[in-house]
């Protein structure tokens, strides 16, 4: 079963209540700009319409401004650092020597030059694979087990508060995706031919979302992802914190959901093609700043 | 084990804007689960603050807040090295205190 | 009730947080302030594709990565001659009316047209004739994005999911715009009266608007072969058992008959307002 909506059902009622409240009140203050002939004059009803709309938009800025300090995924970033820092595990080890690439516990910088191709391992890593190894690898614990399960297990959970923690700690860092190996060529190539591949019922691919710019889902803007102001935005957010399910998403589960509705079979998690992507998706959006964690709807 | 609190402070001219994420899951009491029954009330009741000790603010909360609560309160006569403290107490007993300084 | 009691020493700013009120407040504005402007085709910029390399994502390398789940079974991965094609970036850009540059580019126009006309074959006359349903259960089909995915059942009836792409009705404004707005679609092509919609319905082998909508609903690759729009009305021979609708397409003749009246019905939302 999918993970449940914790914050959408409950406060779906609370919600509707409230704005249309609020609704109202934007209503009140639209009649209420200008005296009752004033208000019969088309000018006049423009103006205050516009000043209406005006205020709306510097509402919505102000909110915009006021998520930024909000984001409540930094109260995850927490968890994930004290996660991170814990012995655990088996082995009761903490993951202090994790190597992310850029040296044993160097934490700060990695996200934004993964994934890259690791000795050790002998193949390209992502964000959420290469903490898995670290789990196995250090901490004892059972990744095929772990790969098994689902998003929402405990210690699935607990892979994604690792992950925002340790993206978060590139946060304003430019992208740096290395693409010198043949190793991380090759699963550039692999990434973008599956980004094109059409499949399924209803033959959809990535791109046949996600390869123009200025194009919409319902009402949901989509990033242009083979350019790198699109994956830059895009790829450098996740993980993210979202308000519909109240929880953190991974870009490992970002793609998991995309898969389901485009009525493909179901990605195995940290998987060589998952990996793909993300380099596919990481390589185009080099030189932009990372901005994980995000907010989402 | 409660989650601790992040809190920002922006101080000028001795006036300090406290800007707190509280980590609650915040049940309203209202929500059925997965099983379809009612998930039971689970919320923060009461917040206060207090600078260098003394409270200069209190807040009582009904069902209507959500989840990771966001506050933002400004204080005034602040001034560099004045302690903040903000604390929350749920209706389960639990509570949570955090501090901070003012730079 | 609901109570917020709130005791300050000083002055503050509002204490209550709003962050999942203010989504959806947010969500009810933006509805509320909407436009309908069309948004311009946007240049595609596709990164070159180096070609069908064979060595990549074979079926053993899916086998890595993905797995049946629920209705959505492995097979889906086997790619027909249509998606196959399409997933060739020179192919895809076709789809936004750029022309079609491959090393071989005549061969490739052949195989463009030939593989449309595979596609046009598929498109099926519905029984009795008759093109048209009901546009309400049509509004409904284009509202509904559920089907076919590994969290949906076998008998479960799919949607037409049309409002993820597509404006219809004036009053929804919850569109997106991956493609055209269909808004005023019957009206804007001549669909004005009752009568001349009755014509339609009387002889619609003969219109060649009907055939037309009829065939872009069934199998818009007839048309545009690497369109992104999804083929609704071809069965997809590896679906696990039938859907209640006891058809392996995405819709039912049923279905899409209703979404013909959605269209072209002149009391239909998308022609009366």
């Amino acid at each position: 079963m999918y993970p449940t909506n914790t914050g959408s059902i409950r406060s779906t009622y609370k919600d509707a209540v409230l704005s249309i409240i609020l609704v109202a009140l934007v209503g009140i203050a639209k009649a209420q700009s200008g005296s009752l002939e004033g208000l019969t004059s088309t000018a006049n009803v423009q103006k205050s319409e516009q000043s209406a709309e005006q205020s709306t938009e510097k509402a919505i800025a102000q909110y915009r401004q006021m998520l930024q300090e909000a984001n409540p995924a930094d109260l995850y970033v927490i968890k994930g650092e004290s996660l991170w820092n814990s012995a655990r595990g088996p082995k009761r080890r903490s993951l202090a020597s994790c190597d992310l690439g850029l040296g044993p516990g160097v934490v700060k910088g990695a996200w934004a030059q993964m994934p890259r191709y690791f000795e050790d391992t002998q193949r390209v890593q992502d964000l959420e694979s290469r903490i898995l190894f670290c789990m196995q690898d250090i901490q004892g614990f059972n990744s095929v087990d772990l790969v098994a399960q689902d998003f929402n297990t405990p210690e699935r959970l607990n892979i994604s508060l690792l992950a925002v923690y340790v993206a978060s700690e590139s946060e304003g860092v430019p992208f740096n995706v290395p693409m010198s190996l043949p190793q991380e060529k090759e699963m550039y190539k692999i990434g973008k031919k599956l980004f094109f591949l059409r499949a399924g019922t209803h033959d959809f691919s990535c791109s046949t979302c996600h390869s123009e710019t200025g194009r919409r889902i319902r009402l949901q803007d989509l990033p242009n992802l083979t350019t790198q102001d699109g994956a830059g935005g895009a790829y450098g957010s996740w993980p993210a914190y979202r308000i519909s399910t109240g929880s953190i998403w991974t870009m490992q589960q970002r793609l998991s959901d995309c898969f389901r509705q485009q009525r493909f079979p179901k990605p195995i998690f940290a998987s060589p093609a998952t990996i793909a992507l993300s380099v596919y998706m990481g390589f185009n959006a080099n030189g932009s700043e990372a901005s994980a964690p995000g907010l989402k709807r | 084990m409660s989650d601790p609190m992040r809190i920002r402070l922006q101080s000028q001219a001795g006036v300090t804007t406290v800007k707190v994420l509280m980590s609650h899951e915040m049940e309203s009491g209202q929500r059925k689960g997965d099983d379809g029954k009612i998930v039971p009330l689970w919320n923060i009741q009461d917040v206060s603050a207090t600078l260098n000790g003394k409270v200069v603010m209190t807040a009582e909360w009904g069902g209507g807040i959500s989840k990771n609560p966001f506050l933002q309160f400004a204080v005034k006569g602040t001034k560099p090295g004045d302690k903040i403290s903000l604390t929350w107490r749920d209706n389960r007993g639990d509570s949570r205190t955090d501090e901070v300084i003012v730079s | 009730m609901n109570m917020v009691k709130v005791n300050f020493i000083h002055l503050s700013n509002k204490i209550r947080p709003w962050r999942d009120v203010f989504v959806f407040f947010l969500a009810v504005l933006l509805i509320g302030c909407s436009h309908q402007s069309q948004t311009e085709p946007a240049s595609a910029t596709f990164i070159s594709n180096s070609g069908t390399d064979a060595e990549y994502l074979n079926e053993s390398y899916l086998k890595l990565s993905f797995g049946s789940s629920g209705i959505a079974t492995m097979d889906r991965l086997k790619q027909d001659k249509t998606q196959a094609i399409c997933s060739q970036s020179a192919y895809e850009a076709t789809r936004l009316g750029m022309p079609l540059v491959t090393k071989n580019t005549s061969n490739s126009d052949l195989l463009l047209e030939s593989l449309r006309e595979t596609n046009k074959a598929l498109i099926f006359t519905p029984s009795d004739l008759v093109y048209f349903g009901d546009y309400a259960r049509g509004e409904a089909i284009a509202q509904d994005g559920r089907g076919k995915t590994w969290t949906d059942s076998v008998d479960q009836l799919s949607g037409g999911n049309c409002y993820n792409c597509h404006q219809l009705s004036k009053k929804e404004l919850s569109y997106g715009t991956l493609g055209p707005s269909l808004y005023g679609y019957g009206k804007s092509r001549g669909v004005t009266s009752q009568a001349i919609y009755d014509e339609l319905k009387k002889s619609p082998k003969e219109s060649p608007l009907v055939q037309y909508t009829w065939g872009m609903l069934v199998n818009s690759k007839a048309y545009n072969l690497c369109t992104v729009m999804p083929r609704f009305g071809v069965a997809f021979e590896s679906l696990k058992g039938f859907d209640q609708s006891g058809t392996k397409a995405i819709l039912n003749e049923r279905q899409l008959q209703d979404l013909m009246a959605l269209l072209l019905d002149p009391n239909s939302p998308v022609n009366r307002e």
